[in-house]
């Protein structure tokens, strides 16, 4: 069968908004192939951390290997690779699309197209990938098939009838979708005779086994012992086993041109093999690597300390256990006066951040306080120098900086039309800059706005659903660097610079943002033995200020026989909250301030 | 020397600030007599080497008793525990209840202290606290218990939603001019469950703020000291000698011991309470058992705390005493 472009093996994906009943889908399909058994099923087997689970969404990226015997008499191979349906992970979308010749465009009958199923798409056909739309959910009363089979003929320009009606759920339509994969999804094409050219699309580390490369094999073919070396990190290493993806991990004695496959070959971190990077033989050595390949860059950065001293070391070796699955998660050590010993940690974005927070909570149980999450900013400085800085307390002083770039994305929002004024008003609020409408049907529009990245870290996403009821969905892109009138708000308590609590905003919004985070901070900080100043100060001028009034009772309460135990007990559960607090000058403040910003309204 | 506490459950009426362990069925009163004096009777067998000199009865509302139930539990005590010739026995009262009892009965009885929970002299906040007595009675019943009780102490509470200085003012007054010579002095707390919390929470009252209640409370301390009152506790006001004997043992972390449902005794640095509901209490002694809930030894890190805060809250730290107890230097 080799050296031949006609195979039988069919590498696919499913695009999908969260909800939209992918993994559902997915789960019909290994059932009907055999791979899994209906019983032993849990819910959505591809979702397999907690974590995912809870959320629904996919956050790591995973295959799976199917055989499926079609009525042509005809065994095929299914690689089904699964992508992450958030904006945070798109390139790492992207490079699982580029491992498919093909995808399952999944659209729920009662939501209709939304932003994220839309860029993803974008990816998809930029990867050159055969599209087989899929409209699913169609047994629910209020699907709506017709106006969703026409947004999908808009988006795609593809006929009614290639459009394919299921309910995953209720199993209608699973054969239709594998007959389609099948006849419409181009077949892998086989290069086994050119040199290797494996592409890495995800990675995961094993406690026993080291980092576990999920890869496609362009060109050529692997097996146990070949000396490989990645193009990009340069790293030299020897293939320790090679196996296919399918309820576990199958070795094999060789993956060749157009399969799916793991490689393990000793390496101790996924930070050596970078998604997107290319594998060749050392033996066979090639000029071109696979295209694609980036370098991840944090879009979002914020300080995560230990709320108790003592716990330094543990998350530094948490955060260290995180990364070896987690490439694109950055972090070095930085001091914080307020904070004490911490890290200052990158991510792709907010979701990414929660992500990381939550796991070290719950997987690692350490209790951390984060910083208001920062973007990175260009600061062109009067002596020419230009410095990158993601710690607003790190921001120069104003009199040595020239100007300020920040970055700025390209954003699409979908909605019923009927919200369009409000997203407008959204977007001004946010300093957006409109730049087009499309419209995606009769009711619905995608608009398109740039946006300075720092303004939809916060609470962007809650405030598009709560202006739109929930309809409005969103998704963006990195553009670039614009220069902004941006200033550094410090907050005082008591004439002390708090550093973990200053914010980088645009000079308009300074007095309204120190106003509110003065008046939040004073229902979040308790009330102390004397009185408390919080100040929000631009430079050395104070643009906002509250006062906390002294604490002046709490003893005068009867105090007899029963009470005294009562008051003990009382006392040390004070102290302990003391220690849970952090002290700056002679104030202490409990962990919920440092998120002050984040939840001001 | 030791004290005894005694609790005694009974309220004819719980008042809408009072969230303690209290039965208002008064028709359980002589089974808990009964029980009460054989608790008295298996307690006292431990303390035979300990010397009481202050017996206190608290509730609740003791007065509810008549003089000879408490007549009966006196006499108990002293079949079973050593009680000094000059004990201080201090007695709670409610005003109402000598309007149909006699002070004197109670005197007879051996009760030598009156704590009267007058809580006012302003009819409105009596109305607004729910107490069941007027001015006037209150008046009239402190000046009867004065021809046989010496040590009177009245209990105030002020820092009432709206209440003005001038109203205050005319409670303490009143209190000065009737020569009470004890005044115990507490701000309105709301507790959870009470009626008056469920008020709060339905904004039918508000509660001072901080600032009002803490200049309420410098202006009763600078009143009553200026009229020769000795600002002993954080709530305690009292005439030279007139301190009560009975409280300072908590203050001053001696021995005390607690008869009676809920009530909480500390002796040998061992800390421990009584059911609180009456009830299992019943059971317990009916077995011949203590009735006690939950016993701890206090740990020495714990007594430090308790110690340092009871002196904070009182006389402020006796260095001495705190070497005597912790066999170090206080530092």
């Amino acid at each position: 069968m080799s050296n031949t472009n006609k195979s039988n093996i069919r590498n696919f994906c499913i695009i999908a908004h969260i909800d939209h009943g992918k993994s559902t889908l997915a789960d019909r399909l290994l059932e009907k192939t055999g791979t899994i058994e209906k019983r032993n099923m849990i819910k959505q087997v591809l979702d397999d951390m907690d974590l995912e689970q809870e959320r629904g969404i996919t956050i790591k990226l995973h295959a799976i290997q199917m055989k499926y015997k079609h009525n042509d008499g005809v065994d095929y191979v299914f690689n089904l690779i699964d992508t992450p349906g958030h904006v945070d992970f798109s390139y790492e979308v992207s490079r699982s699309l580029a491992a498919c010749e093909g995808a399952l465009l999944v659209v729920d009958a009662t939501q209709g197209v939304e932003a994220q199923t839309i860029s993803n798409l974008y990816l998809a056909i930029d990867n050159g990938l055969e599209i087989i739309p899929v409209i699913n959910k169609i047994d629910l009363q209020n699907a709506m098939i017709d106006d969703v089979t026409d947004q999908i003929i808009e988006l795609i320009g593809c006929k009614k009838e290639d459009i394919i009606l299921t309910s995953a759920k209720a199993d209608i339509g699973t054969d239709d979708i594998l007959n389609a994969i099948v006849n419409r999804i181009p077949p892998a094409k086989i290069e086994t005779e050119k040199p290797l050219r494996a592409l890495i699309f995800d990675s995961k580390f094993d406690i026993y086994r080291g980092v576990v490369v999920y890869i496609r094999v362009f060109d050529g073919s692997i097996k146990e012992g070949d000396e490989i070396k990645f193009f990009f990190s340069g790293k030299t290493l020897i293939a320790e086993e090679v196996g296919h993806l399918r309820m576990g991990r199958v070795k094999t004695d060789i993956l060749k041109s157009g399969d799916v496959g793991y490689l393990i070959a000793g390496i101790k971190d996924v930070n050596e093999s970078k998604v997107g990077d290319t594998i060749f033989k050392v033996s066979e050595p090639v000029s071109e690597p696979l295209p694609g390949y980036k370098e991840v860059k944090s879009m979002v950065f914020s300080g995560i300390y230990p709320s108790a001293t003592d716990e330094f070391e543990t998350l530094r070796d948490s955060l260290a256990k995180l990364k070896l699955n987690d490439a694109a998660l950055t972090f070095q050590p930085e001091t914080s006066v307020a904070l004490g010993f911490g890290f200052r940690c990158g991510f792709l974005g907010m979701l990414h951040m929660e992500i990381v927070q939550e796991r070290l909570e719950r997987e690692y149980n350490i209790n951390i306080i984060t910083t208001v999450p920062s973007v990175e900013y260009k600061v062109y400085k009067t002596n020419g120098e230009v410095v990158l800085v993601d710690n607003p307390s790190l921001m120069p002083d104003s009199v040595k900086i020239d100007y300020v770039e920040e970055p700025y994305i390209t954003a699409n929002i979908i909605t019923p039309t009927e919200f369009i004024g409000n997203l407008m008003k959204l977007a001004n609020e946010r300093r957006g800059i409109f730049v087009a409408t499309n419209y995606v049907d009769a009711k619905r529009v995608d608009l398109h706005f740039e946006f300075p990245l720092s303004e939809i870290v916060f609470d962007f996403y809650d405030k598009l659903k709560s202006y739109s009821r929930g309809y409005a969905s969103f998704d963006y892109d990195f553009k670039d660097y614009k220069k902004s009138d941006l200033v550094k708000l410090d907050i005082l308590l008591n004439g002390d610079s708090v550093d973990a609590l200053s914010i980088i905003v645009h000079r308009d919004k300074a007095f309204e943002w120190g106003k509110r985070l003065c008046t939040k901070l004073r229902q979040l900080i308790p009330k102390q033995m004397f009185e408390v100043a919080i100040q929000a100060a631009i430079g050395a001028k104070i643009v906002a200020r509250e006062t906390i009034s002294a604490m002046r009772k709490n003893v005068i309460a009867k105090c007899y026989g029963g009470d005294i135990s009562r008051k003990r007990k009382l006392l040390e559960k004070q102290k302990e909250g003391k220690r849970r607090m952090k002290q700056v000058g002679s104030v202490e403040i409990p962990q919920e301030a440092f998120h002050a910003v984040l939840s001001l309204d | 020397m030791s004290g005894i506490y005694i609790h005694i459950p009974f309220c004819s009426k719980r008042c809408n600030y009072c969230d303690f362990y209290l039965i208002t069925n008064l028709n359980v009163i002589d089974k808990f007599i009964l029980n009460l004096k054989i608790e008295i009777s298996l307690s006292g067998e431990s303390y035979t080497q300990n010397q009481f000199d202050t017996i206190f009865f608290g509730g609740g509302t003791p007065s509810v008793l008549s003089h000879n139930q408490i007549e009966e539990i006196i006499n108990c005590l002293h079949t079973h525990f050593s009680i000094s010739s000059d004990a201080e026995i201090s007695m709670e009262a409610n005003p109402e209840d000598f309007l149909d009892k006699k002070v004197s009965d109670y005197r007879s009885a051996g009760i030598n202290r009156l704590s009267l929970g007058v809580q006012s002299f302003v009819d409105s906040e009596l109305k607004f606290l729910t107490r069941q007595h007027t001015s006037e009675e209150a008046q009239s019943v402190i000046n009867d218990a004065f021809k046989y009780f010496d040590n009177i102490n009245l209990d105030i509470i002020y820092s009432l939603p709206s209440q003005s200085k001038t109203d205050l003012d005319f409670s303490l007054s009143k209190a000065i001019e009737l020569g009470i010579k004890h005044i115990s002095a507490y701000t309105l707390t709301y507790e959870e469950k009470t009626v008056l919390y469920k008020s709060l929470q339905k904004n039918l009252v508000k509660r001072n703020p901080d600032l009002l209640e803490a200049e309420l409370y410098s202006f009763v301390s600078e009143k009553l000291i200026s009229n020769g009152y000795d600002h002993y506790e954080v709530s305690n006001f009292a005439k030279k000698n007139y301190q009560c004997r009975h409280n300072l043992k908590y203050w001053q972390y001696e021995n005390y011991l607690g008869l009676g449902p809920s009530a909480h005794s500390f002796f040998n640095n061992t800390r421990w309470n009584n059911f609180r509901d009456i009830v299992k209490y019943n059971a317990s002694i009916e077995k011949n058992i203590l009735p006690v809930e939950e016993l701890y030894e206090v740990s020495k890190d714990q007594r430090h705390l308790e110690f340092i805060m009871l002196s904070l809250r009182s006389g402020g730290i006796d260095f001495e005493k705190y070497k005597n107890l912790f066999n170090v230097n206080f530092k």
